[in-house]
C-alpha cells in the first residue's frame, strides 16, 4: 500500500480531514495524529518536507494555514507525493475557488470524494482534475 | 415505513427530530464557535444522534449519521454502535442517503464488525447497478472495509467489472482487485487474466495506471510471480507518457531485477532515456534510486545517476533535494564508497543544515566513511560538530562515533592515545548523555591496550580534576571509570597528590554513592602505591648510601617504583625528577584523606560506609609517625613497611581480561591429588561441563603471587574443598553456570609478539596460534598497539559486539568489588593479605621483587614442574568457587583452580 493515510491539520494541530487507507482503531489513529502533528508542526518552512516516522515516512507540505500530511510507505516516492498533494490542493482549489480551511471544514463530504476519485486502496489512480471533479459537478447538479 | 408498529410517542418524537433537527453545518457551526466546549458539545450531539438515528424518516437518520461520521472522522468518536444503521441506509434508492451509509460503512467498518455480513448482497446488487456513481461506492467501500469473507463472496462480481466498458467503473474496480487479493490471495486465478488485459488497455491509461499500482502492491510480496510479465512493464517502461506510471514501474523493475539480473542490460536504455528527457524530479529521482540500488553495473547509467544527484545537491535551495541527494548516495553499496568520498565537502557542510533529518542522513553517510586512514580527521570535525549541535543531535554524533570507533575491537584504531583523548573530548560535550558508553569503552580500552595506560591516566585525571564535570548526572558513570583508573594505574600518574585531591573534592558529595565507593577505592589504592613508593625509595637510599642519614626527601629512585612488573622507565624518570614521595607530602595526604573521608564513615550507603572505613583504618595504621632519619628500622616502621607490602600484592595483580570459554582450555595437571569426597562432585555437576582440555600446560602469573600462596597453602587444609563440596552438594542450584568465567589477576599483558619468543610448551603454543585471530589487524600496522581479543570473543562479537565486550568490564568491576573489601572470593592473595594484615602478622617479604629475570625463570621453572606435587600444592588456593565448576575426569581438581589462577591467560588470550 503506498499511501497509508492522508491528513489535513490546521496550524493549530486540529485534524481536518483524516483518511485512513488501512484499519486503525480510534485510539490508535488520535495518538498517530498526535504525534505526527507534534512531529511537523515545529519544524520550520526552511526544512525539508520528509519525515520519518515509526515505519513510514509523512510527507507534508504546507498551504497557508493548513498542513497537508500524507503517510507513504519507505520506499514511495517522496517527490511523486509532494506533487500529488499539489495536485489534490490544485483540484480542492478548482472547485471551491480559492480554498480555504472553513471550505474543508463545511464540505467534508466533497473533499473526501476527491481523495475518493484519486486514491484508491493507497494506490494513486487518477490525475486529471477534470476527470475527478466530473463525478462530484453531476452530483451538484443533480441536487 | 414501519410507522404501523411505532407507538405514538415515538411518531411525535421522530417528527420533532425531523422538524427541529440540526443539520451538519449547524453541528460544525456550534462546534467551530466555542472551541473551549468541544467535549460537551460533542457530548450533546451524541446524545441527540443516538436519537435521532432511530428514527424511522430516512433523512433523518442519513443526516444524523453523517453527523456522526464528521464527529468520528475528525474528533475520533466511537460511532461502532451506528453499524446497523449504517447498513439501513444502503438499499436506498436515494443517492445522498446510501453514500451516507456507504462512508459511514467504510470509516468505521472492519474485521472485527459482526454486521458486515449482512451487506454482501446489497454490495453485489450495487456492484451490478447500471449507476457509475453507485458501482463506484461499492467498490470504493470493498477497497477500504472488504473482509476476507467479503472478499471471496465478491471476488468474482468486481472480475466481471473489470472488462466493463465503462472506464470509470473498470478502473475502481481494479483497484480495488488490490484489497480483495490482500485479503483473499487465492482469487489471484480468477482476476489474474483480466488484470494482465488491463495493462495493456489501449484506449485509457488510467486502467494502465491502476493496473501498475495493483502490480507494484503485489509485486512487493511476492516478486517472482510477476517476472513473466516482465515484456509487458517493459513496454510501459517504454511507451507511457505518465510520470506516476512510470514511477510505479520503475518500482517494480527494483524489485524484479535481483531475481533477473539480464533484464539489467534491456531496461538501462530507456531508464537513462528518462533520466535525459524528463523535467520531473519524482522521475529523475525514482531512476536515480533504481539505478543506484539495481544497476550499478552499468558505467554510463550510473554515471548519469550520480550526477543527477549532484545536480540535487547544487540546487541548495530546496532542502527536499538535498534531503533526496543524501538518502541516494546512502542507497550505493558500500563498494562506492568512493562516490561519497567525493561528495564528502557537501554533506558534512549538511551536518550544520537546519533540518535535523538532513543532518542524520549527513551523519549515516559519514559514518559509513570512516575507515583507518581518515577516522582522526572525520572524529575531529564530528566531536567540534558535536560542540556546536542541539542536543539531541550532538549525542546522535556522539553514539555514532562511539559505536564505529569501538567497533570489532577498535579495529579502525591505531592511535589510542589520540582515541582516549577523545573520549576525554566527548565526556566535555556539555550535552553528553553517553557516559555509559564511554565508560565502558575507557575500561575496555584499559584493559585491553596495554600501551595506552600512561594516556588514561592523564584522561582521567583531567576528568576527575574538573568540578564541572560532576554536575551532569550523565557524566557520573565516565568519573567512575576515570576513578577506577586512576586507582588501577596509578603508577602511571605524574602526581598521585593531586589525584587523591581531585578524588576527595568536596564536590564530590554530588555523586551516587555506588560512585562514590570507587571513588574511595581509588583512594585506598593510591596510599598503597604513595607508601609503598616512599618505601622503596627509603630502602633505595639506605642500600645506595649504606652510612648516610636517609633524609625525609631522598631523591625517588627509579627501579623502585618498578612495582607489578610495569618497566616503563619514562614515567619514573618523570617522578625521578619531581621528587614527590617525601613524609610531609604523605602525611599532608593522610591528613586531607582522614578529613574527607571520616564523614564518610557513618554514611547509610554500606558500599561508601564501608570502603570509607577500609581507607581510615589504613590511615590510622600508617600513620605512625614516620621515622626522620636513621630510625628506619624501628619496630614501627617495619610495621608499616609490612602492611604496606602486603596491601600493595592486593593490588599489585593487573587485570587481564578473560574469555567466556577460558574455563574449558584450563589445563588439568594428573598428579594433584584430590580429597576422595570430591569424585562426588561428578554426580552432582553432571556430564554437560565434562569436556577437558587435552594439553596439561599452563603459565604462571607473577611468582611473588605465588610465593604468597605457598605459605597460604601449607596452612590452609584442603579440608575446605570438602566442605565446598558439601555445601554445593546442598545448595548447588545457587551457583552459576560453568560458562561463567572469572577474572584472573595477571601483572602483565601479553602480548602477541611475545608468545614465540617465551619458553611455552607446545600445547600451549598450539593453542595461542588457535586463538590467534589470523586477520588481526594488529599485526598489519606496526605502529597500532596491540588490543587483546579474547578467544572466542571473536564469534561473540560478530553477533552482538556489546555483548562480548561487556565481560571485560563485568570481570573488572567484580574485581574492584573484591579488592575493596578484600573479603570476598577474588584473589586468593587479596584474601590472604587481608587476614595477614588483620592479624597484624608479618609475611615473609616478596624479595627480589623487581628482579626481572628472577621472575622469568621462575616461569619457566613452572612451566616444568607440573610433574612435581608440590607445585601442585603450592597453586592450592583457597579460591575453591572454581574448583568445583570445573572437574577434570579423574577427579583430580586441584590442579583447575590453580592453573584458573595462575594462567595468568596468556595463552587464553587474543
Amino acid at each position: 500500500m503506498g499511501i497509508r493515510f492522508i491528513l489535513l491539520v490546521n496550524k493549530q494541530g486540529q485534524t481536518r480531514l483524516a483518511q485512513y487507507y488501512e484499519y486503525m482503531t480510534l485510539e490508535e489513529c488520535r495518538a498517530l495524529e498526535g504525534e505526527i502533528v507534534r512531529k511537523c508542526l515545529t519544524r520550520t518552512d526552511q526544512q525539508c518536507s520528509f519525515v520519518e516516522h515509526r515505519n513510514y515516512k509523512v510527507v507534508y507540505r504546507r498551504y497557508a494555514s493548513l498542513f497537508f500530511m500524507v503517510g507513504v510507505d519507505n520506499d514511495e516516492n517522496e517527490l511523486a507525493i509532494l506533487e500529488f498533494i499539489h495536485l489534490l490542493v490544485e483540484t480542492m482549489d478548482r472547485h471551491f475557488g480559492n480554498v480555504c480551511e472553513l471550505d474543508i471544514m463545511f464540505h467534508l463530504e466533497k473533499a473526501h470524494f476527491m481523495l475518493e476519485e484519486m486514491v484508491m486502496n493507497g494506490c494513486i489512480v487518477e490525475t486529471s482534475k477534470a476527470n475527478i471533479l466530473h463525478p462530484i459537478q453531476l452530483m451538484d447538479k443533480a441536487s | 415505513m414501519a410507522t404501523s408498529t411505532a407507538t405514538t410517542s415515538s411518531i411525535s418524537s421522530s417528527l420533532v427530530d425531523t422538524l427541529f433537527q440540526r443539520s451538519l453545518d449547524d453541528l460544525i457551526r456550534s462546534l467551530r464557535s466555542n472551541p473551549s466546549l468541544e467535549p460537551v458539545l460533542i457530548s450533546r450531539a451524541l446524545a441527540e444522534i443516538r436519537r435521532e438515528i432511530r428514527s424511522t424518516d430516512q433523512d433523518t437518520k442519513s443526516i444524523a449519521l453523517e453527523k456522526l461520521t464528521y464527529l468520528s472522522a475528525i474528533h475520533h468518536v466511537d460511532m461502532s454502535f451506528a453499524s446497523f444503521h449504517a447498513i439501513e441506509l444502503l438499499p436506498l434508492t436515494t443517492h445522498r442517503c446510501k453514500r451516507v451509509g456507504y462512508q459511514a460503512a467504510s470509516l468505521s467498518f472492519n474485521s472485527s464488525t459482526d454486521v458486515i455480513l449482512l451487506v454482501t448482497n446489497q454490495i453485489r446488487k450495487d456492484l451490478g447497478s447500471p449507476s457509475d456513481p453507485v458501482v463506484a461506492l461499492a467498490l470504493e467501500f470493498l477497497s477500504v472495509a472488504a473482509t476476507t469473507q467479503l472478499s471471496m463472496d465478491l471476488v468474482v462480481d468486481v472480475h466481471n467489472l473489470l472488462a466493463s466498458s465503462r472506464f470509470n467503473v473498470r478502473k475502481k474496480a481494479t483497484a480495488t482487485v488490490l484489497r480483495l487479493l490482500l485479503e483473499c490471495p487465492d482469487s489471484v486465478r480468477i482476476v489474474f487474466k483480466k488484470l494482465v488485459d488491463n495493462m495493456e488497455c489501449v484506449t485509457d491509461q488510467r486502467i494502465v495506471s491502476a493496473t501498475v499500482g495493483v502490480f507494484c502492491e503485489l509485486s512487493g510480496l511476492d516478486p517472482s510471480l510477476y517476472l513473466p510479465l516482465a515484456p509487458e512493464f517493459y513496454k510501459i517502461l517504454v511507451d507511457s507518457k505518465n510520470n506516476w506510471v512510470l514511477i510505479k514501474v520503475l518500482k517494480i523493475f527494483a524489485r524484479l531485477l535481483p531475481l533477473e539480473p539480464r533484464l539489467a542490460k534491456k531496461i538501462v536504455e530507456p531508464i537513462s532515456q528518462h533520466m535525459r528527457k524528463t523535467n520531473a524530479k519524482s522521475l529523475v529521482f525514482e531512476c536515480v534510486r533504481t539505478v543506484l540500488s539495481c544497476l550499478d553495473g552499468y558505467g554510463n547509467v550510473f554515471n548519469l545517476a550520480l550526477d543527477k544527484v549532484k545536480e540535487f545537491f547544487i540546487s541548495d535551495q530546496d532542502s527536499n533535494l538535498r534531503y533526496l541527494g543524501l538518502l541516494a548516495l546512502s542507497m550505493l553499496k558500500p563498494v562506492y564508497s568512493w562516490v561519497v568520498e567525493e561528495n564528502q565537502t557537501v554533506i558534512i557542510n549538511s551536518l550544520d543544515d537546519s533540518d535535523p533529518n538532513i543532518q542524520h542522513q549527513a551523519l549515516n553517510l559519514i559514518m559509513g566513511l570512516v575507515n583507518e586512514s581518515n577516522v582522526i580527521e572525520l572524529s575531529d570535525v564530528l566531536v567540534n560538530q558535536a560542540l556546536k549541535s542541539d542536543p539531541l543531535f550532538a549525542n546522535e554524533i556522539l553514539g555514532a562515533l562511539l559505536s564505529s570507533c569501538s567497533r570489532n575491537f577498535y579495529e579502525l584504531l591505531v592511535d589510542f592515545e589520540w582515541y582516549v583523548s577523545l573520549l576525554g573530548a566527548m565526556s566535555r560535550n556539555p550535552h553528553c548523555t553517553r557516559g555509559e558508553e564511554i565508560e565502558r569503552q575507557l575500561v575496555d580500552i584499559a584493559l585491553r591496550v596495554k600501551d595506552v595506560q600512561p594516556d588514561l591516566i592523564q584522561t582521567a585525571r583531567d576528568l576527575l580534576i574538573d568540578p564541572a564535570l560532576l554536575e551532569n548526572p550523565f557524566l557520573h558513570r565516565i568519573l567512575s571509570a576515570a576513578a577506577w583508573i586512576s586507582g588501577e594505574f596509578v603508577e602511571f600518574s605524574r602526581n598521585p597528590f593531586e589525584l587523591v585531591e581531585a578524588l576527595l573534592q568536596p564536590r564530590t558529595n554530588l555523586l551516587p554513592t555506588i560512585v562514590r565507593a570507587v571513588y574511595i577505592q581509588a583512594v585506598f589504592k593510591i596510599i598503597i602505591f604513595c607508601y609503598s613508593s616512599y618505601l622503596d625509595k627509603i630502602e633505595n637510599s639506605e642500600l645506595s648510601c649504606q652510612n648516610d642519614s636517609v633524609g625525609k626527601d631522598q631523591v625517588f629512585e627509579t627501579n623502585s617504583m618498578t612495582n607489578s612488573g610495569c618497566d616503563d622507565d619514562s614515567i619514573s624518570n618523570l617522578l625521578k625528577t619531581d621528587d614527590l614521595f617525601t613524609y610531609k607530602c604523605l602525611s599532608h595526604m593522610l591528613n586531607l584523606i582522614k578529613a574527607a573521608v571520616l564523614p564518610l564513615s557513618v554514611c547509610d550507603e554500606v558500599e561508601v560506609q564501608e570502603r570509607a572505613r577500609n581507607v581510615l583504618g589504613l590511615v590510622h595504621v600508617l600513620q605512625i609517625p614516620v621515622p626522620e632519619t636513621e630510625t628506619s628500622t624501628s619496630k614501627d616502621m617495619n610495621h608499616i613497611t609490612n602492611i604496606v607490602r602486603l596491601t600493595q600484592n592486593a593490588f599489585s595483580e593487573r587485570l587481564g581480561p578473560v574469555p567466556t570459554n577460558a574455563q574449558e582450555k584450563v589445563p588439568v595437571p594428573t598428579d594433584f591429588e584430590l580429597l576422595d569426597n570430591l569424585f562426588d562432585i561428578k554426580s552432582i555437576l553432571g556430564e554437560d561441563d565434562a569436556e577437558i582440555p587435552t594439553f596439561s600446560s599452563f603459565l604462571p602469573r607473577g611468582w611473588h603471587h605465588q610465593e604468597t600462596k605457598v605459605e597460604e597453602s601449607e596452612e590452609q587444609p584442603l579440608e575446605s574443598t570438602s566442605f565446598l563440596a558439601d555445601h554445593r552438594k546442598r545448595h548447588g542450584v545457587y551457583y552459576l553456570s560453568t560458562e561463567k568465567h572469572e577474572t584472573v589477576g595477571g601483572d602483565e599483558f601479553p602480548q602477541a609478539n611475545n608468545y614465540l619468543d617465551a619458553s611455552i610448551t607446545e600445547s600451549v603454543l598450539d593453542l595461542t596460534h588457535k586463538s590467534l585471530n589470523p586477520s588481526s589487524k594488529s599485526k598489519t600496522t606496526k605502529s597500532r598497539p596491540v588490543v587483546i581479543k579474547l578467544d572466542g570473543e571473536e564469534s561473540v562479537l560478530i553477533c552482538d559486539p556489546k555483548l562480548g565486550k561487556k565481560k571485560g568490564k563485568d570481570s573488572l568491576q567484580g574485581r574492584d568489588e573484591n579488592a575493596a573489601s578484600l573479603n570476598e572470593e577474588s584473589t586468593s592473595v587479596a584474601k590472604e593479605i587481608s587476614r595477614e594484615a588483620g592479624h597484624g602478622n608479618s609475611v615473609s617479604r616478596h624479595h627480589g621483587r623487581r628482579d626481572k629475570k628472577h621472575r622469568h625463570s621462575k616461569h619457566k621453572n613452572h612451566l616444568h614442574e607440573n610433574d612435581d606435587p608440590k607445585d601442585g600444592k603450592h597453586h592450592k588456593n583457597p579460591h575453591s568457587r572454581y574448583k568445583h565448576r570445573k572437574r577434570d575426569d579423574d577427579g583430580s581438581s586441584t590442579g583447575l583452580d590453580v592453573a584458573q589462577q595462575s594462567m595468568d591467560v596468556p595463552d587464553l588470550l587474543l
